[in-house]
């Protein structure tokens, strides 16, 4: 009854209160800031920092610079969240988290971008899944740690798309990074694969040894080191030893032994206006095979690719392009292959060249409208004393990533038998 | 003052009131004094300089019927002044209306005001049901399962098991039924 009583007594003073509450608070003007960005940006930076400070060398020194400049300047929320994406870009491996405080100084902010590497955890990653109507299954898995400065991955692969052979075995590798201000990265990798071969390799083998024939295991240890030389482009060079239990004419070993040297190029940004990301990724490699590294096979082999890619909201427009070279007495896995899931689809390799080619050249353009994709490929593969036969296709399909193309080789003569394929990331 | 009103205050004062709503120059109101938005992840994130954006639907209803007769949609963006220790928001559509130097509750009772549904052509009898609906929005939901490395199966399962979207933070009050005519005064609504 008491608190009957209070509420007639206060109840239509609540309500008055109540009604007025929000137009007693209504707009206040702030300057001419805006105030759909961030009411803070009226102030100024007295500082950026990266925490933990241990990671501060790690950040590459063109957007340290860019971070540093920021100090005293007026608070942009879009500048600041821009270099937000770009530190999460570059390392994918962390948290990356902006943080404001208030400076020492009245009306000063302190900007803190904080990162927490979020490791420890082992991945399970499935590298390659396609199947194809001309070639079968290719599968992978691998299973990957990532600590703070050391890495160890190790898979299983069945592979009948990337080269002449299908391979399949076992693959590891363990590798240290972080080192010279997350510059340089060394490593070992070591793979054991069970080669078969398709009939017509076999078949289509030069009968005067000018090839080497074929093999039944391969083995590989390659021990390289990375180093990143500016931020866009990094260097790697290595030595790669295969020991090859060879088929023909008896079965026996024969090791293949090349160092190799690649010049790797990435780099990403975005439109002016933030709603088109650009991607472009580029490398040359040369390996050379010599008697003096104690390989039973002389070779030099030039291999360079290209690729671009731009996106946005419902569109991509991917291009991409690769060559290369073979010269002197290469094992089969160094020979070049077209027609499989990333080249000239819709041909099989085995009516391309059956033993692969020492001279490939090969282009794509790829466009997707959200997850509707079309392709068209040209390229060649032939023999050094032989003639390049430029060959095309096109794909249509469904889905980015994970999806299917049905492909057809455009073909002079003959029919057109379209190749089914179906996977992620071809 | 109707019976309406007081049964309203006598709500109030127990606490069980869920929205407070009116009609003014034909469109609807609400206000949920119990509804607190900047709290939890939302007030951390402001009290660490960023701006939040959030956005409110408020559906009308009629009697029991499923499907909203009229909706309103409004995208607020709040933030916290470092200095002043004030939050400000603001209306993303233009003209945009802006107000600073609020505390927490005022700056939600600010968004609230600034969101209404217009029921000038709707019965004044006619029973009706009013929803709220808050959200953090969510961006494009990334595949972050499928990258040019291949499929991480760890992220893909993650994927699979995670609420939708993930930890989507909301606040929804519902309430009514009443009639539109008793809307004219506010009244609180029944949960």
């Amino acid at each position: 009854m008491t608190i009957f009583r209070l509420v007639l007594l206060l109840g239509p003073a609540c309500l008055l209160i109540a009604q007025s509450d929000v137009a007693a608070v209504s707009t206040v003007a702030v300057g001419n800031v805006d105030l759909a960005a961030n009411v803070n940006s009226r102030y100024t930076v007295e500082a950026v920092e990266i925490q933990p400070e241990r990671m501060a060398p790690k950040v590459p020194a063109g957007m340290r610079d860019r971070l540093k400049s920021l100090a005293g300047t007026r608070f942009d929320p879009a500048v600041f969240d821009d270099l937000l994406e770009k530190l999460r870009a570059q390392f994918p491996k962390y948290q990356v988290v902006m943080k404001m405080a208030r400076g020492t100084e009245s009306e000063r902010l302190r900007v803190t971008y904080e990162m927490v590497r979020k490791d420890g955890e082992a991945e399970v990653v499935l590298p390659r899944f396609l199947y194809s109507s001309k070639q079968n299954f290719t599968f992978g898995a691998d299973v990957a740690w990532r600590g703070e400065d050391w890495g160890v991955s190790g898979g299983i692969l069945t592979d009948n798309d990337e080269l002449i052979e299908r391979y399949s075995g076992l693959r590891g590798g363990l590798e240290r990074r972080g080192l010279a201000g997350e510059r340089l990265r060394f490593g070992i990798a070591a793979e054991t694969w069970r080669s078969q071969w398709n009939p017509a390799v076999e078949a289509d083998l030069p009968a005067d040894g000018e090839v080497p024939g074929i093999y039944r295991t391969r083995s590989q240890l390659r021990p390289y080191l990375a180093f990143r030389l500016f931020e866009p482009l990094e260097w790697e060079t290595g030595m790669s030893v295969h020991r090859l239990q060879m088929q023909y004419p008896e079965a026996r070993h024969e090791l293949s032994s090349a160092v190799y040297t690649t010049l790797r190029l990435e780099r990403r940004w975005k439109d002016s206006q933030g709603d088109g990301k650009h991607k472009v990724e580029g490398s040359y490699q040369f390996r050379v095979g010599a008697g003096d590294l104690g390989s039973d096979f002389s070779y030099r082999r030039h291999y360079g690719e290209l690729a671009y890619r731009y996106e946005r909201e419902h569109d991509v427009i991917a291009a991409s392009f690769f060559a290369g070279t073979l010269g002197g007495n290469a094992p089969l896995y160094e020979r070049f292959v077209l027609g499989n899931g990333r080249s000239l689809r819709g041909w099989s390799k085995y009516d391309l060249a059956a033993y692969g080619g020492d001279r490939a050249a090969h282009g794509s353009v790829d466009y997707s409208y959200r997850e509707f994709r079309v392709v068209y490929d040209t390229g060649s593969v032939w023999q050094r004393n032989g003639k390049a036969k430029l060959r095309h296709s096109v794909a249509v399909g469904y889905g980015r990533g994970f999806g299917f193309l049905v492909a057809f080789p455009l073909r002079d003569e003959g029919g057109i038998t379209p190749v089914f394929l179906v996977g992620m990331n071809f | 003052m109707g019976a309406g009103l007081w049964a309203a205050l006598l709500m109030s004062v127990e606490g069980t009131e869920a929205l407070r709503a009116r009609v003014r120059q034909g469109e609807l109101f609400v206000s949920a004094p119990d509804l607190k938005v900047l709290e939890g992840q939302v007030l951390d994130r402001l009290k660490n300089g960023s701006a939040v954006p959030l956005d409110y639907h408020l559906s009308l209803f009629s009697g029991g019927g499923a499907m909203a007769r009229k909706r309103a949609f409004e995208r607020f963006v709040f933030s916290y002044d470092l200095w002043e220790e004030k939050y400000s928001v603001s209306t993303v559509r233009k003209p945009r209306s802006a107000a600073a130097r609020l505390n927490a509750r005022e700056a939600e009772a600010w968004a609230l005001e600034h969101l209404a549904v217009p029921v000038g052509d709707a019965p004044v009898d006619q029973e009706v049901r009013v929803r709220l609906e808050i959200r953090v929005p969510q961006g494009k939901p990334e595949r972050d399962w499928l990258d040019e490395e291949g499929i991480n199966l760890g992220s893909l399962i993650e994927a699979l098991s995670r609420p939708q979207p993930k930890k989507l933070q909301s606040w929804l009050r519902e309430s009514g039924p009443v009639r539109l005519k008793e809307l004219s005064a506010p009244v609180s609504l029944k949960p």
